[in-house]
């Protein structure tokens, strides 16, 4: 566990992985009776997979609709809900142990963007998401994580997400002629600092700040804005160029796959990824497109190491990337699409 | 005619809401009823259009004449009845054409009727519409083109709340939701309610009978049993959800395997289901386990077929619902056990290979408060006039008493 995290080749990564996912599964089976009789009824190999691909999964949905929990419920630390397109949210358990291990991972893949040293970070949102509690959302999941890596942390937005011009002002005029960070979800970026007219207010160059953005994406597809274009408009506006998109999920929060200087979404050790078939669900063979599957050798307090998410893309293979980083590389490219059903029960 | 999801009232065809003032009412099976019937039957059947849409087809292969006259042979004429005047139909928004068979049997039940047709457009209300209209302009039609009516309207459109009131019968299909929704709305005091409420269903197979036909036969058998489930996704009240193998164990296996490998094949070039319905179904499979039953077997047999055998019968059976290909089922359990779980939640029982006077002997033997269907396989899906236990002719209709 001692090397950094884009650091293992392929095969010993995957020997790794497949040691710690089984024996998380074994895990969960062990203290989530819910989850013991899903494998049960499936056959499911339980901590004795001979390949990720026999690592059972179970959808990110699961998360909505369930409660999934590996501890007792005194061992709960705090519970992250994640917004919800459907209206349904998902409530992730974690306990003191695993949520360190998120932290630590998160901080671990941090570093190789940012090196070791603390640095300002200015959060496009509001400053009630910076407040610590015993439940909160995803976005202030987020948020507290990457301000644990601060050595300062300002908030960009009011409390009705509107861009507060003073607050930026004064951030670039205290931190903005060395390096810093930037951390905010997609929209809120795209919207403050390019929907509206105030980026030309804001007078000082952002040319030293590295932004980490992730989340919003589905509703820039929605707008039929690229990443190409995200990325040319907020230079023009801000001169940001260090633009680093990520994605991640709560369910699995800490291994999160970060964009890297020539593009790439790596998997860290922490983490990795399959894609399945869109019909049938079988394993694609690399490169192909497909529903995205994630695993992750963090969650300890629920069955989350390895999920199906509705997401659809590809990957690129484990090698030595430009970058200097080993990992698989994901790429994103929207949203399962939900097929109206027939039939005659109560839709009226 | 407006195609979009509508806000607003839309008269597709038919007198408006004359019929509310039209104080008209007619005897079961009219003359002008049944030939009205039998000429929207023979209009369709021969339009070039209506061929390319079976359940079309199938509902005007219903009401043609001959059928009309086994009808009222069977249960028409028997009493002294005249329909109860006006009546309001919520038909569901998702099965195209489940609305043309309360029209009808509202009309040959002695009813002036509006009917709330799906808000989505489909094709086959455009050509029954159209027929229906060519059928109104008719002199001797008047009097029915006054007194039906065929309508859109969105489920919280003022008019529901305004006029439900009026009518003399509300027959709403759809489900539980659906249902205590319009019971919110206030009615007339003797207004007649014909409620169809969320349903379960199941099918009996012998497993000898599957074993033992050739393969012709048993393409046949793949054939209606996807018409009773994948042809609706399987989220009709009738379509089964459970399959209670009957027969020695070794039997049902080998019968299981056989047929569950023909579905696959017959399926192959028929029916998809994507990622996220694959996920439905696992979604499905965790609540149930959540909630109801803590084991089961589960078999994919191909991507549209998950099986999941359940160890014993289980007093929750019916809220174990088959979806996207997800079927449960029983090996082995006698029909006696199977039958002791059945509540008024259950409404058909499909079988084949099985005998459905021996069904019919024990259900009644055990005094089954549900089950009120035993059709053959393949036919669970076929509406009739009597529905969900009602015959709806004489529920649409009121008893004049001499004496």
């Amino acid at each position: 566990m001692t090397k950094p995290p884009f650091e293992l080749d392929a095969e010993e990564k995957v020997t790794l992985l497949l040691h710690q996912l089984n024996k998380l599964t074994q895990h969960h089976a062990d203290n989530c009776e819910l989850y013991q009789r899903y494998l049960n009824a499936w056959h499911s190999k339980v901590g004795s997979a001979e390949s990720l691909v026999e690592i059972p999964y179970l959808p990110a949905r699961a998360f909505k609709e369930l409660s999934l929990k590996s501890v007792d419920d005194s061992s709960i630390a705090k519970t992250v809900m994640s917004s919800g397109t459907s209206g349904l949210q998902s409530r992730i358990y974690l306990d003191g142990r695993t949520s360190i291990k998120q932290s630590r991972a998160l901080s671990e893949i941090l570093k190789s963007y940012l090196g070791a040293k603390k640095l300002p970070l200015l959060i496009f949102d509001a400053p009630s998401m910076g407040k610590k509690a015993s439940s909160f959302s995803a976005r202030s999941a987020g948020s507290l994580g990457f301000s644990t890596f601060a050595s300062h942390t300002s908030f960009a937005l009011d409390e009705n997400l509107q861009l507060d011009l003073a607050a930026v002002d004064q951030f670039l005029a205290g931190y903005g002629d060395a390096e810093f960070m930037i951390f905010g979800f997609t929209f809120l970026i795209w919207q403050s600092l390019v929907l509206n007219k105030a980026p030309d207010l804001i007078k000082r160059s952002m040319a030293r700040g590295r932004l980490f953005h992730g989340g919003g994406w589905k509703k820039l597809v929605s707008l039929g804005i690229s990443d190409e274009v995200f990325k040319a408009e907020l230079m023009a506006r801000t001169q940001l160029e260090k633009i680093h998109n990520y994605y991640g999920m709560a369910e699995q929060t800490g291994s999160v796959f970060i964009e890297c200087e020539y593009g790439k979404m790596h998997a860290s050790k922490y983490s990795e990824v399959l894609i399945r078939d869109q019909h049938t669900l079988e394993p694609m063979p690399l490169g192909e497109r497909g529903v995205i599957q994630v695993f992750s050798t963090l969650p300890e307090s629920y069955p989350g190491h390895s999920i199906l998410t509705e997401d659809f893309g590809w990957v690129e293979p484990d090698v030595l990337c430009k970058c200097g980083r080993h990992g698989t590389a994901i790429h994103i490219e929207g949203r399962l699409e939900r097929a109206e059903i027939r039939g005659c029960s109560d839709v009226y | 005619m407006s195609t979009d999801p509508v806000n607003e009232l839309t008269f597709l065809c038919g007198g408006g809401l004359s019929v509310l003032e039209l104080q008209y009412c007619d005897v079961p099976f009219s003359e002008q009823a049944v030939s009205f019937c039998a000429e929207l039957s023979h209009r369709i059947l021969t339009s070039q259009e209506a061929k390319q849409f079976p359940d079309l087809v199938t509902f005007a292969f219903y009401c043609r004449k001959a059928n009309l006259e086994k009808l009222r042979g069977a249960i028409g004429h028997a009493d002294n009845r005249l329909g109860w005047g006006s009546a309001l139909h919520i038909a569901p928004s998702n099965i195209p054409i489940n609305f043309a068979y309360s029209f009808l049997f509202g009309l040959l039940a002695g009813n002036g009727n509006v009917v709330r047709v799906p808000t989505k457009s489909y094709a086959q209300i455009t050509i029954f519409c159209g027929v229906v209209n060519e059928l109104f302009r008719k002199t001797e039609y008047q009097v029915l083109a006054q007194s039906n009516a065929f309508v859109r309207f969105s489920r919280d459109a003022e008019f529901l709340h305004e006029n439900i009131g009026n009518f003399d019968i509300i027959l709403v299909w759809g489900g539980d939701n659906t249902v205590s929704d319009i019971r919110r709305l206030p009615r007339a005091p003797r207004s007649v309610e014909v409620a169809f409420a969320d349903r379960y269903s199941f099918a009996v197979i012998g497993a000898q009978a599957v074993l033992d036909l050739n393969a012709e036969a048993l393409q046949k058998l793949c054939s209606d049993f996807f018409n009773d489930t994948y042809l609706v996704d399987q989220n009709a009240c009738s379509s089964p959800n459970l399959i209670c193998w009957q027969g020695e164990c070794s039997t049902v296996k080998s019968a299981k395997e056989r047929f569950w490998s023909a579905l696959q094949q017959y399926l192959e070039t028929r029916y998809e289901v994507s990622a996220v319905q694959t996920i439905d179904k696992q979604i499905r499979i965790l609540k149930y386990l959540d909630q109801y039953i803590s084991e089961m077997s589960i078999v994919n047999y191909g991507p549209a077929i998950t099986v999941a055998t359940m160890n014993e019968v289980c007093s929750a059976n019916h809220e174990l619902k088959g979806i996207f290909g997800l079927f449960f089922e029983l090996e082995s359990v006698a029909l006696e056990d199977v039958l002791a779980l059945v509540n008024k939640k259950y409404q058909t029982l499909s079988y084949f290979g099985v005998d459905s006077k021996a069904i019919n002997d024990t259900l009644f033997k055990q005094r089954c408060k549900g089950v009120d269907r035993i059709v053959p396989l393949g036919q669970a899906l076929d509406m009739g006039i009597v529905w969900d236990g009602y015959n709806l002719i004489h529920t649409l209709s009121r008893i004049i008493t001499v004496i």
